[in-house]
């Protein structure tokens, strides 16, 4: 099997061109144009919707996207020890049963479910397994179009619901990480 | 620092191994001529660029901008041998000179890393399994699963519900046992031919042509250019095995793999 550069290569090529490389020392560098200068649409088929919050963030050109730009290599967020990664995936979340809804990075591990915001490396929220009372899987409509949402019931009565482009995988892999517990 | 936004401003490619001061031509960017600043034995590449670099008017000149930075890498790569390729839209403040002065200031990490990276190229290898058939698989090979699936016949919808959820678990449970256990044989395998791999953590998109499959993971190999062959040939033979395909793409310049932030950031 020989290696091939195919023509629909561009979301990886993307990839590895706005998100890998050397940036330039600060002193020197006057702007990673990367997204202003491609425009959203562009940046956005590199990556999904994923990039959408590091945007908002690349837009000025000014010392903060400087320090951003070498800072915003942070890949994934601190875990506990004897905590594993068992699934992540981008998606959006609501603490007030689907009025307003933010994005991130979810993570499923063993011990908890979470949500992490990459370009500021902050959790969002965080539920231990231990602390799930149900798990439901529902239809909501969303924007005029029906879709799947994730609805998890904590012992304090809050609910969490969950929205990505997998919504059920994101469901059975919670299910099974409680059950296997 | 209004003197230095008077200054001109380079849109800077890559660096690379040369002592020879050169033009390269209008392979850069909307045809910019790229041409090299030397130090020493290696050197930058750039083109002159405006302080703020007018945006893409469109989708379609954005892309272009893509591939003729892509193509500039390319062409140096193929001229210069392994280079460490800037992101895409690095412009620096300065003349010749303040890139110089950088080189020179960087020359240490920079010369080590050529060096580290020399008769090397970066490839994407990406595994995908077919759900159908994997489930298949484990269904073939598990006689509890088998068992749990025949009592679930016999019953009412209502009763077997409970059991037709446990079902789904343990089967997803078996998949997942078994991915892992293939994964860990191929990532050997492939190890054993690559200087370094990284897993890309981001979720891969799944492209046109394998379509219906799920991907297992992707990995960025780092390999000699003698090595790439024998690589192929590992990829092959997972590539054959039941339900798994491969995409095997590259060379490409080590974005990956430049390890310089610790000498470089803190200069």
């Amino acid at each position: 099997m020989m290696p091939e550069r195919e023509e629909d290569s561009l979301v990886e090529l993307l990839d590895r061109l706005l998100n890998k490389g050397l940036v330039l020392n600060a002193d020197i560098l006057i702007t990673v144009a990367g997204v202003p200068l491609l425009g959203l649409s562009l940046k956005l088929l590199a990556a999904g919707i994923e990039t959408m919050l590091e945007y908002g963030i690349f837009e000025q050109f000014d010392q903060s996207t400087r320090a951003w730009a070498l800072e915003h290599r942070v890949t994934s967020p601190t875990l506990m020890s004897e905590e594993k990664t068992k699934l992540n995936f981008f998606g959006s979340y609501s603490k007030d049963q689907g009025k307003v809804w933010n994005y991130g990075y979810m993570y499923l591990t063993n011990l908890r479910i979470f949500g992490w915001h990459k370009a500021f490396n902050k959790i969002l929220y965080e539920i231990a397994l231990k602390d799930i009372l149900e798990v439901v899987l529902v239809t909501n409509v969303h924007e005029e179009k029906e879709r799947k949402e994730l609805c998890i019931k904590t012992n304090n009565n809050n609910v969490l619901s969950l929205h990505s482009q997998n919504t059920e995988e994101a469901y059975s892999a919670l299910i099974s990480e409680i059950y296997s517990r | 620092m209004n003197e230095t936004e008077e200054e001109s401003c380079l849109y800077v490619y890559a660096i690379l191994n040369t002592a020879t001061e050169q033009n390269l031509g209008p392979i850069g960017i909307n045809d910019n001529p790229v041409y090299i600043i030397v130090y020493k034995d290696i050197a930058a590449a750039v083109h002159f660029s405006e302080k703020k670099p007018e945006p893409a008017k469109d989708e379609q000149q954005a892309k272009e901008w893509v591939f003729s930075h892509n193509y500039a890498i390319d062409k140096m790569t193929e001229k210069f041998g392994t280079l460490l390729p800037f992101s895409f839209g690095c412009v620096a403040s300065g003349n010749d000179e303040t890139i110089r002065s950088w080189l020179q200031k960087n020359y240490e990490p920079f010369k080590n890393e050529l060096e580290k990276l020399n008769g090397t190229a970066e490839y994407s290898v990406q595994i995908f399994y077919d759900p159908k058939i994997l489930t298949e698989k484990v269904f073939k090979d598990n006689s509890e699963l088998q068992a749990l699936n025949a009592k679930i016949q016999g019953m009412s919808k209502g009763k077997g519900y409970i059991l037709q959820k446990q079902l789904d678990i343990r089967r997803d449970q078996a998949i997942t046992k078994e991915l892992s256990k293939l994964g860990a044989e191929f990532g050997r395998a492939i190890h054993e031919n690559v200087k370094e791999m990284v897993p890309e953590e981001k979720k891969s998109n799944v492209p046109e042509k394998f379509k219906g499959k799920k991907s297992v993971i992707t990995l960025s190999c780092l390999v000699s250019n003698e090595n790439v062959e024998n690589l192929g040939c590992v990829l092959e033979k997972i590539n054959e095995h039941e339900g798994f395909a491969v995409r095997f793409t590259g060379p490409w310049a080590p974005y990956s793999f430049i390890n310089l932030r610790k000498d470089f950031e803190h200069t």
